[in-house]
């Protein structure tokens, strides 16, 4: 219970002070904007989260971007329509559209939705910036801020509690 | 070199490659576990394996709880079936021995299947669409028998059973001949010989005239009796005048008494010829009374062939009808109507609609191959079921059933059921070139029923339902009848004889039933030329028959008023001839007496009796 509690927290520790390699942390916070843009409730976001749990990447960091992208989308949703309504309208694209919506499990993917083409351009645009941002946040930041953490107890514990907790061991 | 240190080189040499072989696995595995967690991966592949095992074996008991549920709440009734498999790899989906309850008579089936294989596309089903290509459903049969009821265990409340949709229709056209039938019943039946009105007047003068001849006879006689007694006292007063002066006028008192007696017997005599005049006028009018009621009788109205086409043919054509009719309006409710309900829309962003809307569930096209049972005789049937959807609306083309009948008949069916548009459009052909028919009764038993007999028929049903509106014709037509009525009513009396000799000449049965209406309010029209061929026979025969029934009474009466009025004239005079004669001798007498009393003649009466009669020329009289 207790493990569960504080498993936020944890993770959130893990993230700051993980060894992961820096493009580990900066594939896990695009795929977490990414599944954070999007509106929730078809397949692709299933996809993008699976590939999130199943890939080595940092998936606190994928946690963390996942949420704070869920709250910025909401503001993005009306540039997200636009954009949508322009892809999925244009009529050139019509063909392409038509057989992605009619590929099997196609109408579950939210394809033929404008927010979530919208939000999906959205976050492929902003993939490569904010993948590039966050390599280099952390390469540089992450190992001092690391370090500058983990001088506090309970980080240390928090981190070992989260080690614990993958070892088995509850807090 | 030492046999160890040779097995120990042997085994080197074998270990190398595998080692070579174990760390060029273990580098792909760190290969692929320097990308993927394997430990994230794995588990949820073994779950998803999991998952598609269960699937793979509880989809048939999941999809028969789910065939069964909604098939009972469709129905309304049991839904049963004995096995169901799929093969998703295939497509393949196999139902055995499906029977469906009737629910509205649970004892029965609505249809049984033995064998159904169905093939499902399965790039539909991951598209949210069960999709069934083609397949056959085989071993259908209509209108079975069940062992145990079919009844749901908690059964909706029924619609309130009322009359059914042409039961007033009914009513109204079996009274158009009926009426008929029992003016000519109660016509024929009647004895009209007690209610002629002559011959009982003319019996009651038979026993009047008679009895009033008597008393008039009794009171001439007490004349008589009392004037010899009279003359007698009279004669010894006159031998002894003064002992009997006294008496003498008591005696010449009771002369002028017995005087006016014979004055008042006279005087009803007298009375006689006008009496008799009179009764025979009221004979007379009774007689012309007499003829007017018999004309009355025989002016029957003439037999409404349509009527009487309504009245024959109204109850088998109502009944199978109305069933028929219960049955459409049925199947029509449970044909849904409206298309598929939409998704919920997304809260955020439209959603854009990149191919046309599509049921959830459609047939493309299934064979059909079974059996029913056509005026009892077995009937195989063969047919295909194409396009037939839970949203017929969103489809390019109409649900269209096509079946064809082989065996004791050839029968051919089509049903359209077009929802395409906003008003539902059903269409159904139904044709038979020839059927056997069994022997039938038309018409009501507690009036008039005509019995058919055996024959080859053929019908042609076209039928067309526009949102509620019904417009139809069915067609029927049988050779070679033999008719033969029978009465409620007297069914060895005149009618029924009259009404087989009418019959006798139809040959042929032609039948054309126009429906109109609603289907709640359908109104039928039955044209038939049986209606028009029996009353034209009966028309005739009737009016024939009733004419010579009513000229032989009417002789009949006349002769027997006539007979009787000679009779009684003669009777009269006789007895008017003897009373006179008596009554002569009787006054002849009092005169006689009066002048040995000395009166005279002042009794005031005629001058004599005897000559009375002469007067009055009786003969004359009575022979008016």
């Amino acid at each position: 219970m207790t493990s569960l509690l504080l498993r936020p927290l944890r993770q959130l520790a893990q993230a700051l002070t993980a060894n992961d390699s820096a493009r580990q942390i900066a594939w896990g916070f695009v795929l977490g904007m990414m599944i954070g843009l999007l509106p929730k409730g078809n397949l692709l976001l299933v996809m993008l989260t699976m590939l999130l749990c199943a890939l080595r990447v940092n998936k606190p960091a994928g946690l963390l971007a996942a949420g704070i992208f869920s709250l910025v989308g909401l503001a993005f949703d009306g540039v997200a329509h636009r954009i949508g309504s322009l892809v999925l309208l244009w009529e050139p694209a019509r063909p392409v559209h038509t057989w992605l919506y009619e590929l099997p499990l196609g109408p579950w993917m939210g394809l033929n939705n404008t927010v979530v083409v919208g939000q999906l351009i959205l976050g492929l645009y902003f993939a490569v910036p904010v993948y590039y941002l966050m390599f280099r946040f952390a390469r540089r930041i992450q190992p001092k801020l690391s370090k500058w953490l983990l001088r506090y107890r309970i980080i240390r514990w928090l981190r070992g509690a989260e080690l614990g907790a993958n070892l088995g061991v509850d807090a | 070199m030492t046999k160890q240190s040779k097995t120990e080189a042997q085994s080197q040499t074998e270990a190398q490659p595998k080692t070579e072989s174990q760390s060029t696995t273990k580098t792909k595995q760190g290969r692929l576990s320097k990308y993927i967690r394997l430990g994230y991966v794995l588990p949820r592949v073994a779950i998803v394996v999991t998952i598609g095992l269960a699937v793979r074996f509880g989809l048939d008991p999941t999809l028969h709880w789910a065939l069964v549920s909604g098939g009972e709440s469709a129905i309304g009734a049991k839904v049963e079936l004995a096995a169901l498999e799929t093969s998703l790899w295939n497509g393949q989906l196999t139902i055995k021995e499906l029977a469906l309850a009737n629910p509205q008579s649970p004892m029965r089936n609505l249809l049984e299947a033995a064998d159904s294989q169905l093939h499902l596309d399965v790039n539909a089903l991951l598209r949210g669409r069960v999709v069934v290509t083609n397949g056959a459903i085989t071993g259908l049969q209509f209108d079975t028998d069940r062992e145990t009821s079919g009844a749901l265990a908690e059964v909706p409340p029924a619609e309130e059973s009322g009359p059914s949709l042409l039961d007033p229709w009914l009513d109204s056209a079996g009274n158009m001949g009926e009426q008929w039938f029992e003016e000519i019943a109660d016509r024929f039946d009647t004895n009209l010989v007690d209610q002629l009105q002559s011959p009982k007047l003319a019996q009651e003068l038979k026993e009047r005239w008679p009895q009033q001849y008597q008393q008039l006879e009794a009171q001439v006689k007490d004349i008589r009796t009392r004037g010899k007694e009279l003359e007698k006292s009279i004669r010894e007063v006159k031998a002894n005048p003064l002992r009997g002066l006294e008496k003498l006028v008591e005696l010449q008192k009771e002369l002028v008494s017995l005087q006016q007696e014979v004055k008042a017997v006279q005087r009803q005599i007298g009375n006689l010829p006008h009496q008799a005049e009179t009764d025979k006028q009221a004979v007379l009018a009774a007689r012309e009374q007499d003829e007017a009621l018999l004309r009355e009788k025989l002016n029957i109205g003439t037999l409404d062939g349509d009527g009487l086409t309504q009245t024959l043919l109204g109850q088998p054509v109502t009944e199978g009808l109305a069933s028929a009719l219960e049955w459409v309006r049925w199947a029509r409710a449970k044909v849904p109507s409206n298309p598929a309900k939409e998704k919920d829309a997304r809260s955020r962003g439209t959603t854009v609609r990149f191919a046309p809307p599509q049921p959830s569930f459609v047939v493309e096209g299934v064979e059909l191959q079974g059996l029913a049972q056509l005026s009892g005789q077995p009937l195989e049937l063969i047919g295909t079921l194409t396009n037939a959807s839970n949203a017929p609306k969103l489809l390019p083309e109409p649900t269209q059933l096509t079946l064809r009948g082989t065996g004791a008949t050839d029968l051919t069916m089509s049903l359209t059921l077009d929802r395409r548009n906003e008003a539902a459009h059903d269409h159904l052909l139904l044709s038979c070139p020839q059927i056997a028919m069994p022997a039938r009764q038309l018409g009501k038993p507690e009036k008039l029923v005509v019995e058919m007999g055996e024959g080859a028929a053929k019908f042609h049903i076209d039928l067309q339902m526009e949102g509620d509106q019904l417009v139809g014709e069915i067609l029927f037509e049988q050779e070679s009848l033999q008719l033969t009525p029978r009465l409620a009513k007297s069914p060895n009396g005149q009618l029924a004889k009259t009404l087989e000799q009418s019959l006798a000449g139809v040959q042929r049965l032609q039948a054309s039933v126009a429906l109109t209406g609603t289907l709640k309010k359908p109104k039928l029209k039955i044209e038939s030329d049986i209606g028009s061929q029996v009353a034209a026979g009966l028309n005739a025969t009737v009016k024939r028959v009733l004419q010579e029934q009513t000229d032989s009474l009417l002789a009949k009466s006349r002769a027997q008023v006539d007979e009787q009025l000679a009779k009684l004239t003669e009777l009269r005079e006789q007895a008017q001839t003897e009373l006179l004669g008596q009554l002569g001798e009787g006054q002849e007498l009092l005169t006689q007496l009066a002048s040995l009393t000395g009166g005279g003649n002042n009794t005031g009466l005629p001058a004599g009796i005897p000559q009375l009669g002469k007067k009055m020329r009786l003969g004359d009289i009575l022979k008016k």
